[in-house]
């Protein structure tokens, strides 16, 4: 091919460009070297697209687990606190130890101990304690103060309500027979005591049974004089446990049968709540209101560890008319969990409050955290519905409220609406539609205004190093601001409570007992609107327009003191010079039989209350403004 | 013979490196894949996916709407293409099946609940287990008991998570909290929980707490479906964008009060009734600005430390971006009775307002950025001495001060240590601004010419 001839038969040339794609290929494959090429080509593509694809797969799963690792930060950090359970099946026998005397009881059950108490100065009576017979936990501890009255009917009264099988122990602390009647001590024998009719005056006891079963042991020793405790009793002893069937009710498996049987397996002496036939019911379903002006505003419970309280309470809350569950929230002072307990057997929410300080300063303290937390709990809510845990709610209480709370919207005179009267015995309130002015706060079920606690009371409440009572604090002229709260004639609670921080066996009974307590349904206020500040004035003028002055020559507490009438109203006057002169109301109050350990429940100096059902208008004079414009109507009657 | 050998080589890599690579692409399709079945979503037309997905959800609305659950759709890519095709839906209405907005090809849609309208309802959730969805519910501590109290309830609903075939639904509880905002809460899962329930990475609510102001809501018809959707889109979705909330470290204030308790004397307890006033009016004049603010100086400390006003303090400090002032900002505050009491600095360079209500001072400080740092000026009125406060970059999240929801830098521990050193847990009551913050620089002199222009003081 070194010369190059022209072939006239050679195909005429044809630009590359128009060679068709089929050829060139052919042409390009037919030669090795662009194969090899095309090949090494080819590999390096494949090797890139490795390396890419490679690339892209570690940082996918680089992502993935990244994820994880997202899903983990996700995670709870608090690891799982629940600690495992003791298998129940081990021992089938309890050791128990109790200990009886003046200065210190305790109770070791399996060598653990469920009840210490040396404290100085109480924990007087006898301490009982009730053990599940299956599993031997404790299901409740419970102290009557024997030496005090009326305390040995609460113990027969909770005797009567442990479930039958269950084990009880009992234990004397310094006194516990003084005030424990023959009633109660027949009762233990016929759990099986054998001393219990000799139990006298500081005599240490010990006593362990099975209710409706045998007696494990029972230790005794007499005190050899009247100023001398006995000696100090240790019973030890052994209990068999029975099987956890035996122990249980059989109720149909419901939700509300769910909470029941939780609540009756932890604590006992609720009786016919864990009644295994029948029980009481947890659920009221009361009716509703109409117009009920109280459904979206929150229920604060104050409680502290009187669960047995909490539960009445609570059932009369639930019961009553116009009751929102959704908007009870029970504050609890103190991790105690038998309250808590009591809360979820009704399906309620309950918050839990760390205690701080002391005495009323806790309670104080306690007061401030729960309508802070209630207002936080419902920050859309104008007011909040205030109770303690030992009172009774009547029946028509949220209708009361419901009729009333536009008063505090639209008078700026009040401070509060409260269920109490302080003055509405038995035989002193007569009207459950009748409603007054007061100025001084009964607290007792009542409505706190959120402004109110926002504004004024949340910021400077007394701090916790103050022992002042908060209720006492509010009613200082500093809080109160010449404002006042509305009440009803007829209480729409009750306080029912004993055992307290300012309450006992004799203070209850002199001062709350004869206390009012409204059970009608529906009570259709009277003239609500009256209510209102000048309204109300007007309202007293016109009493005191159809008033007839009392016979002042009687003495005022005899009974004929008022006419043998009904339903006519009368004024009388009673001397009080300045506002700390209160002798003469005090001397009154004391034999009306209403309450006369400080002056309570006036309105300008004047008190109104009811006697052999004809209105009574007490009038301080000279200082009430009415004592002289009653004044002019005396001298025109006379 | 090289050359063969060099052509088996490249044979035999060739082949290797297929083998690896349809390897690697089976396994990347079978990993990674997983999270995402709906590849094909937004091209028109539906896929059998999109129509069991769409009338799994209008199941899942109707169970709620039957038990009186009122949901809105809170999922930030449904809402993303509402915002966009508002007007093209108008259009879609007449076309079925369709699934323009809720086939976002994500798995998981987020619906919001108010909290207070769900009652514990064993009900509902009875129903949608018995429709086959797996539910996962996720409690936590109730934030509404956190306080200086030391407070405990049982643990509130957060989120609710329902999953069928591989979708996920999430509930979020939206909780009403003091300050007039909504709350929602971490999600968080405990122990025992399945971790591979639902991708949790890819959920739009939960990683954070969030807060929200109360979104108005309207019922419309999205994909043949009805459901409550917030009334301005976009507003929603920029607060879903920068909602993250702090709670305030109450265990830590509570012991900080243990140590140093608080003032309660009556001048006390007005300075801080004053500052709540200051910070709501504040709060509201800036609102309506539109100017994100958060808290600075002591007004944070206080926060951050106490949950709480420094009593001693005598002002409210807050910080603003430069970027975000307004020339209308004195007017605002005027207009909502404060006095302007001095104006320092410019626009440019270390501006700073100072108002004043009754006697409380608020100080409004301007930021400006520099590289990974910010900062903003002082200025010494009598002398023309220029300060610098540096502070570390920072975000913003929400929290609550006195009732109010107020912004603060999330990175609360640097900002604070930067402004007051490691030792900001113990009050300093005599401060000098100039000389006693660890980050102040001294920054020069204002040119005795500008005074006039550059500190104003009335």
């Amino acid at each position: 091919m070194e010369t190059w001839t022209p072939n006239p038969r050679a195909k005429p040339f044809i630009p590359r460009q128009q060679r068709s794609l089929y050829l060139t290929w052919k042409y390009k494959l037919t030669n090795k070297r662009t194969i090899r090429r095309f090949c090494q080509a080819g590999a390096m593509l494949f090797l890139l697209i490795t390396v890419i694809v490679n690339i892209k797969l570690i940082l996918d799963t680089r992502r993935v687990a990244d994820e994880d690792a997202a899903a983990q930060e996700h995670e709870d950090p608090i690891p799982n606190m629940e600690t495992p359970r003791k298998p129940a099946n081990g021992r089938k026998v309890l050791d128990i130890e109790v200990y009886s005397s003046r200065s210190k009881v305790y109770v070791a059950v399996d060598g653990t101990t469920v009840l210490e108490d040396d404290m100085r100065e109480q924990g007087r009576g006898i301490h009982v304690i009730v053990l599940n017979q299956a599993t031997g936990h404790v299901m409740a501890k419970r102290i009557f103060d024997t030496y005090s009255p009326h305390e040995d009917d609460a113990m027969i009264l909770f005797l009567n309500m442990v479930t039958r099988g269950r084990v009880l122990i009992f234990t004397i602390k310094d006194e516990g027979t003084f005030h424990l009647k023959d009633a109660a001590k027949n009762l233990l024998k016929s759990l099986g005591s054998q001393v219990s009719l000799n139990l006298n005056w500081r005599d240490m006891w010990t006593l362990v049974v099975k209710k409706g079963g045998q007696v494990y042991g029972e230790k005794h020793t007499k005190s050899p004089a009247l100023s001398t405790w006995g000696d100090p009793v240790l019973l030890k002893t052994e209990v068999q446990l029975t099987a956890s069937e035996e122990a249980e009710c059989h109720w149909p498996d419901n939700e509300l049968n769910r909470r029941r049987k939780l609540f009756c397996s932890k604590v006992e002496g609720y009786g016919s709540i864990c009644g295994c036939k029948d029980p009481a019911t947890i659920e009221f379903n009361p009716d509703p209101l109409p117009n009920n002006n109280v459904f979206n505003v929150p229920v604060a419970v104050i409680a502290g560890n009187r669960p047995n309280y909490l539960y009445r309470m609570l059932r009369s809350l639930l019961s009553a008319h116009g009751v929102n569950p959704q908007m009870i929230t029970v504050f609890i002072d103190g991790y105690y969990e038998e309250p808590m307990d009591v809360v979820e057997l009704f399906g309620l929410k309950g918050v839990q409050h760390t205690p701080i300080s002391i005495k009323n300063a806790r309670v104080s303290q306690h007061y401030k955290a729960s309508l802070t937390a209630t207002f936080n709990l419902h920050p859309e809510a104008n007011f909040a519905i205030v109770i303690e845990e030992d009172l009774d709610i009547s029946i028509d209480f949220f209708s009361f409220l419901s009729q009333t709370l536009h008063l505090l919207e639209e008078d700026d005179s009040l401070y509060c609406i409260s269920a109490w009267n302080d003055q509405g015995y038995e035989h002193t309130a007569e009207d459950p539609a009748l409603l007054y002015r007061v100025e001084s706060m009964p607290g007792l079920g009542w409505v706190l205004k959120k402004s109110l606690y926002k504004d004024e009371l949340e910021p400077k409440w007394p701090t916790p190093e103050k022992l002042w009572d908060w209720d006492m604090w509010m009613r200082m002229p500093e809080q109160r601001k010449g404002r006042e709260c509305v009440i009803p004639d007829v209480s729409r609670s009750y306080h029912f409570g004993i055992i307290g921080l300012n309450m006992n066996g004799y203070f209850h009974e002199v001062y709350f007992k004869k206390h009012k307590f409204n059970t009608v349904p529906n009570v259709q206020l009277t003239n609500v609107d009256s209510l209102k500040q000048d309204a109300y004035e007007v309202e007293i003028q016109n009493l005191f327009k159809e008033a007839e002055v009392l016979d002042h020559t009687k003495n005022p507490c005899e009974d004929s003191f008022l006419p043998d009438s009904e339903g006519k109203t009368y004024v009388m006057f009673i001397k009080m010079e300045t506002e700390t002169d209160t002798s003469t109301w005090t001397e009154l109050a004391k034999c009306l039989h209403v309450w006369d350990l400080d002056v309570r429940g006036y309105h300008r100096g004047l008190w109104r209350l009811f006697r052999k059902r004809n209105h009574v208008l007490v009038v301080a004079a000279p200082i009430s403004p009415y004592s002289f414009t009653v004044g002019d109507v005396t001298e025109r009657k006379t | 013979m090289p050359r063969v050998n060099r052509t088996t080589v490249l044979t035999l890599l060739i082949i290797t490196s297929s083998v690896f690579l349809l390897f690697q692409l089976h396994y990347y399709r079978k990993y990674v894949s997983k999270q995402g079945p709906y590849i094909l979503s937004r091209t028109g037309h539906l896929t059998a996916n999109d129509i069991q997905w769409v009338s799994q959800l209008k199941k899942f609305l109707g169970l709620a709407r039957h038990f009186g659950l009122p949901l809105f759709l809170a999922d930030t890519a449904a809402l993303t293409l509402l915002s966009q095709d508002s007007l093209r839906q108008r259009d879609r209405l007449v076309h079925e099946p369709h699934c323009s907005f809720l086939c976002t090809g994500r798995p998981v849609t987020s619906f919001a609940l108010h909290a207070n309208l769900w009652k514990y309802e064993p009900g509902f959730l009875l129903a949608a287990k018995q429709k086959g969805f797996e539910l996962l519910e996720l409690r936590g501590q109730d934030p509404r008991l956190a306080s200086l109290d030391n407070l405990s309830g049982e643990e509130i609903p957060l989120h609710f998570l329902f999953r069928l075939h591989g979708h996920i639904i999430q509930v979020v509880f939206l909780y009403e909290r003091s300050g007039n905002y909504l709350w929602h809460g971490e999600l968080r899962l405990k122990a025992h929980v399945d971790r591979s329930f639902a991708p949790f990475k890819l959920l739009d609510y939960g990683r954070h707490p969030g807060s929200y102001d109360r979104p108005e809501l309207v019922l419309t018809v999205v994909d043949g479906i009805d459901v409550r959707i917030p009334r301005n889109i976009s507003r929603f979705l920029s607060e879903q964008r920068q909602a993250r909330f702090l709670e305030c470290r109450y265990r830590d204030a509570r012991n900080f009060l243990q140590l140093y308790p608080d003032d309660v004397s009556p001048d006390a307890v007005d300075f801080r009734r004053k500052v709540k006033s200051l910070l709501h009016l504040a709060g509201r004049t800036l609102a309506q600005l539109d100017i994100p603010f958060w808290l600075s100086s002591g007004t944070c400390l206080g926060w951050f430390r106490q949950c709480s006003v420094i009593s001693y303090s005598r002002d409210v400090d807050i910080g603003i971006f430069i970027g975000d002032f307004r020339s209308d900002i004195v007017s605002a505050f005027r207009s909502a009775g404060l006095s302007l009491k001095h104006k320092f600095g410019k626009v440019e360079d270390s501006l700073e307002l100072s108002f004043l209500s009754e006697d409380v001072k608020l100080d409004i400080f301007f930021f400006y950025g520099d590289g990974d740092v910010v900062w903003n000026g002082g200025t010494q009125a009598k002398s023309g001495k220029k300060f610098k406060y540096i502070f570390p970059r920072f975000s913003l999240c929400w929290a609550e001060l006195l009732d109010l929801k107020v912004r603060v830098p999330c990175e609360t521990l640097d900002y604070v240590t930067a402004n007051y050193g490691a030792s900001w847990s113990v009050p300093v009551r005599s401060w000098d601004w100039k000389s006693s913050p660890s980050n102040v620089q001294r920054n020069g002199e204002w040119p005795r010419a500008e005074w006039a222009e550059l500190i104003q003081v009335y």
